[in-house]
């Protein structure tokens, strides 16, 4: 963005104050789109829920289809009673909402929304990005504990044991790219998939990076606590699980925090093994790069809300035994055969 | 060896069955949904459907079968005899009338929906129309007048009533509308499913037409069987007997 900025004004460095102003600016956008999009999947999510199950879902809040029905269930939400339990630890249990949404919100700085459209281009992206979202496992521990209430302890200790036990397959799989790719930066990953679709990288090095996207597809399930490793929320079993306490806002917030995830694990999806702002037919690169990777976010994202509507949910072994006996070892297999093809083909 | 071939397999029927699950999903998401947008949309009962009564006053003759029948007396009827030289026409099957019908009541509070009444009305007057919204903001929403009659100035309703009546002391709701305003008209707006289009007045009709023109047919003289012809003689009247049935059946 830095360049942007100064491509943009032409002459000297403009002075920190300006980079300053213009970040924040991005920030706040990001916010609101990010605000927009969690109610406009969560509209999609009831819609499609509905329609697998052979009925409607909303139909009547704002006429066409109920569009703001988010937007209702946002307004009541907002009007609730803010309950805080007694004997709750209030500083953690204020804050854990916050800190989750940060996790997932801090690492849609450095998504690459086309060539120069990044607020943040680090070095350093994909990492960031998979420490960042770390953070999520922080609040979610908070709010378990916070809320003085045992089930919601169990259903943190089990969120928290599969999100750290999943972010290594999720981010074996992104290493393999990077390996590739030769850089962590998020725009050289997306560049490399230029021109036809079978340049992108699922297709190339088959079969491993198809495998690999695979993995870092059903890893990212199980980081947003999506179904089948919905566990840790497990509607049916533990009431709502860690935010079982959580009333009006701070609900929201982590209500919002979920789908924000789900975005962004399906952003970084799309720009790692998917081609990014790429179309994949040179032809129609007068797309904008944003809407482009966007289309291709949500499609993943409604292959998210398909699975959750197909899937019984797994018991909590058995997620922690497909994390540590299949998808860990499938993943470091995967790794040795994209550095073995990598010497092959020269790469290296 | 065992071990690794169920891992594989494992994985393998991992992967499949999720696919085969996420095909059915989508065929339904590909399907119409099947809800019922109620109030929007409403769902027409079936024809046998025991719904809301309706009682074609100009059909009735005043039996009194159906306030019998009633096995919780929700019928209130008050009926006078005709004079000698009172004509009062004809229900549409032909039957003459004989009574005067001045009310003709059903307590839907009362009703238990049981279809007793209908099945003894020689008419077929009375029927169950197809009609079950029948929640009202008043007590007497859907207690129904039947009746079309006025009676003559002078006649002593309240005291017809008692007598002709089981119920002696009926309950008389706050805010009465007028008698004839909870009559639901033919034709009306809220339109009547189910038995009452039926038209089994028309049918019965036609049943009674046929019935009356067969019985004014000069009927065949059997033929003289030749003895030697007696095998083919059974399959020829076998046709004959059958033919008359759907009139009368």
């Amino acid at each position: 963005m830095q360049t942007w900025i100064d491509n943009l004004t032409g002459g000297p460095p403009t002075s920190p104050l300006v980079y300053l102003t213009f970040m924040l600016g991005a920030c706040v956008s990001t916010l609101g789109f990010i605000a927009v999009l969690a109610l406009f999947l969560i509209w999609l999510e009831r819609k499609v829920a509905g329609h697998m199950q052979s009925r409607l879902g909303p139909m009547q809040v704002g006429g066409w289809h109920g569009w703001a029905q988010s937007i209702a269930d946002g307004f009541k939400l907002f009007l609730k009673e803010d309950i805080t339990p007694a004997s709750a630890d209030r500083l953690l249990f204020k804050l854990a909402p916050y800190i989750v949404f940060a996790g997932s919100f801090t690492a849609f700085v450095v998504i690459p929304w086309s060539q120069r459209m990044v607020i943040a281009d680090m070095n350093i992206g994909i990492f960031y990005v998979l420490a960042i979202t770390s953070l999520v496992v922080v609040g979610i521990l908070m709010a378990g504990w916070a809320s003085n209430n045992k089930w919601s302890l169990f259903g943190a200790m089990r969120g928290v044991a599969q999100i750290v036990s999943y972010e290594l397959p999720a981010a074996l799989s992104l290493v393999a790219v990077v390996m590739w790719v030769g850089s962590l930066k998020l725009t050289d990953i997306v560049g490399s998939q230029a021109g036809w679709f079978w340049n992108w990288h699922v297709f190339r090095g088959f079969p491993f990076f198809t495998i690999g996207a695979l993995i870092y597809y059903i890893s990212a399930l199980a980081e947003t606590n999506r179904v089948p490793f919905d566990i840790p929320e497990a509607e049916s079993e533990l009431v709502a699980g860690y935010h079982t306490e959580y009333t009006g806002i701070r609900f929201a917030m982590f209500f919002l925090a979920e789908y924000a995830n789900m975005f962004l694990v399906s952003a970084i999806a799309a720009v790692a093994y998917f081609g990014g702002w790429y179309t994949g037919i040179p032809y129609l690169d007068f797309i904008p790069g944003p809407i482009v990777l966007v289309v291709k976010a949500l499609a993943l994202v409604f292959v998210m809300m398909w699975l959750r509507w197909t899937l019984p949910r797994l018991r909590v072994d058995q997620l922690m035994a497909l994390c540590w006996k299949y998808m860990i070892p499938i993943a470091f297999f995967n790794l040795i055969g994209i550095g073995i093809l990598m010497l092959i083909t020269g790469r290296a | 060896m065992s071990g690794i071939t169920s891992y594989f397999r494992n994985i393998y029927e991992g992967v499949t069955t999720v696919l085969y699950g996420m095909r059915v999903t989508m065929k339904y998401l590909k399907s119409p949904a099947i809800t019922l947008q109620y109030p929007m949309e409403k769902m027409v009962m079936f024809e046998r459907f025991r719904g809301l009564l309706h009682n074609r006053a100009e059909d009735c003759i005043g039996c009194g079968q159906c306030v019998r029948a009633c096995p919780v007396d929700c019928f209130t009827m008050v009926i006078q005899k005709a004079g000698k030289d009172e004509d009062l026409g004809l229900t549409r099957d032909g039957t003459a009338k004989k009574l005067h019908l001045y009310q003709f009541d059903i307590d839907t509070l009362k009703c238990m929906w049981c279809n007793l009444c209908t099945e003894v009305c020689p008419t077929e007057c009375l029927l169950m129309t197809g009609e079950y919204e029948v929640s009202s903001y008043q007590r007497d929403g859907w207690h129904l007048r039947f009746a079309i009659e006025e009676p003559p100035p002078g006649f002593d309703m309240e005291e017809a009533r008692l007598k002709q009546n089981r119920i002696t002391n009926p309950v008389t709701y706050a805010g009465a509308a007028d008698p004839k305003s909870l009559v639901i008209p033919e034709g009306s707006a809220r339109p009547l499913s189910g038995a009452a289009e039926f038209d089994w007045m028309a049918s019965r009709q036609a049943q009674v037409a046929a019935k009356g023109a067969k019985a004014h047919e000069a009927k065949p003289a059997p033929e003289p069987k030749p003895v030697s012809e007696s095998k083919p003689a059974p399959p020829e009247s076998k046709p004959a007997p059958p033919e008359a049935e759907p009139a009368g059946e």
